[in-house]
């Protein structure tokens, strides 16, 4: 049983999974995004605005809407500043209670507190509760082990914009059959195509897969000489529902994660981070390596974008129920842990 | 360093056999050159080097002599 294609571009479906599958789990940042106090990420998902900080007690999760006038208490992204609005200076404890307010009449305030939100961490990576429960993270630590992504910090980051449901960015990454079709100057010339060996593994909320190169395009020899914890393979993993990590080759590591915008529209926000094997390589290696997934990244998701807006629009015409394949087994998985959620959607 | 031993160490790094390069062959039109072995030569130049060739170099090049002055220039402004 698939996902009804009406799911793609209904506002009333949109709201429903803000409430359930994004208030479950959803990615609040790496440990490199909090690395030190008053680190923090802002975000904004549905009618929810949230700051994601590092205080004294840990990574805390809390409105990010002032008490005083309403007004943003961290701007959108992510930074290091304490946690004050820039309006009229109100202050934040570690806890989301009003430290202090300059000038106020203390009579005049009814609410003192800021609402908070549970945050789980497993290997680097944190995850937001919006429901009010620690998200469960699991299987987070065993997905990075059988994929070999170690979260890093970036050594570059972007956000791109596409006209489509958040799902269809999910199912695109999920398989592999659409590679000699679509990615003719990324994932192709790197050996990696639809006929390629493949190998999946899905869980309660995660999945992941290996896809390997045919015999005779495979490069792990070579890659082992510049590297002898390298290898000729592209793993990928996902962490329900909005969270994607991959390891090209034991060498470069890839997150991204999609922001929903509304039923139509998806935020991307994606980041590359060296290995561990790229980073024991000499700086001019890891430079060029750098360089290169870079250019890798932006020609494959510039060449996935145009499809997914195309099935996008596809959706909003008459069309059928999606006919998945067995090279679209991942996509099965999504569908199911999307439908175990929300039933009556 | 010489120029014999400098095409018999880039041969090793693009795996091809030494005796069929020569300093004016275009080593990006040989049929086994791929973006790996721009890695190559990368690693090459500072493991036997100790000089940095970067990929632009290399982009850059169009001889096995174009790289050979990369980096006999290169190893000669490090002493």
């Amino acid at each position: 049983m698939s996902i009804d294609r009406r799911c793609y571009g209904d506002p009333g479906v949109f709201a429903r999974e803000l409430e359930t599958i994004f208030a479950e789990r959803l990615f609040a940042g790496t440990q490199a995004d909090f690395a030190r106090p008053d680190d923090y990420r802002s975000l904004r998902i549905g009618r929810k605005a949230v700051t994601i900080r590092r205080t004294r007690s840990g990574v805390r999760a809390f409105d990010n809407v002032c008490l005083h006038r309403n007004a943003l208490i961290d701007l959108p992204g992510c930074g290091n500043r304490p946690f004050r609005c820039g309006y009229h200076g109100w202050s934040y404890a570690d806890d989301g209670a009003l430290a202090a307010a300059p000038l106020v009449d203390k009579a005049s305030i009814a609410r003192c507190r800021l609402g908070s939100y549970p945050v789980s961490e497993s290997g680097g990576l944190h995850f937001l509760g919006l429901g009010g429960a620690a998200p469960v993270v699991d299987e987070v630590a065993q997905v990075l082990a059988d994929t070999g992504v170690v979260p890093d910090t970036p050594f570059h980051a972007a956000v791109m914009e596409h006209a489509c449901n958040w799902k269809l960015l999910v199912e695109n990454v999920l398989e592999g059959y659409h590679l000699s079709f679509v990615h003719g100057d990324s994932f192709r010339p790197a050996g990696f195509t639809s006929t390629g060996r493949y190998a999946w593994h899905g869980g309660r909320y995660t999945s992941w897969n290996e896809m390997l190169p045919a015999d005779a395009a495979d490069k792990t020899a070579a890659l082992r000489r510049l590297a002898s914890q390298a290898g000729h393979f592209y793993r990928h993993a996902y962490v329900f529902p909005d969270l994607f990590l991959s390891n090209t080759n034991g060498l470069v590591g890839f997150l991204s994660h999609v922001i929903p915008v509304d039923a139509t529209r998806t935020r991307l926000a994606w980041r590359l981070f060296e290995l561990p094997a790229l980073k024991a390589l000499p700086p001019a290696l890891r430079q060029h390596m750098q360089e290169e997934a870079i250019a890798f990244t932006q020609q494959a998701l510039a060449e996935d974008k145009v499809l997914v807006e195309a099935c996008q629009q596809g959706l909003e015409a008459d069309g059928f129920e999606v006919q998945l394949q067995p090279q679209e087994a991942r996509i099965a998985h999504f569908h199911a842990l999307y439908l175990a959620r929300t039933n009556d959607v | 360093m010489t120029i014999d031993d400098f095409i018999e160490k880039f041969a090793f790094a693009i795996e091809v056999e030494a005796d069929t390069l020569t300093l004016d062959i275009r080593f990006k039109e040989l049929p086994s050159w791929d973006s790996l072995n721009t890695l190559a030569v990368i690693a090459m130049a500072d493991a036997d080097y100790g000089v940095t060739v970067t990929g632009r170099d290399i982009e850059a090049s169009t001889t096995v002599a174009d790289i050979w002055a990369i980096v006999s220039s290169k190893c000669a402004a490090a002493k």
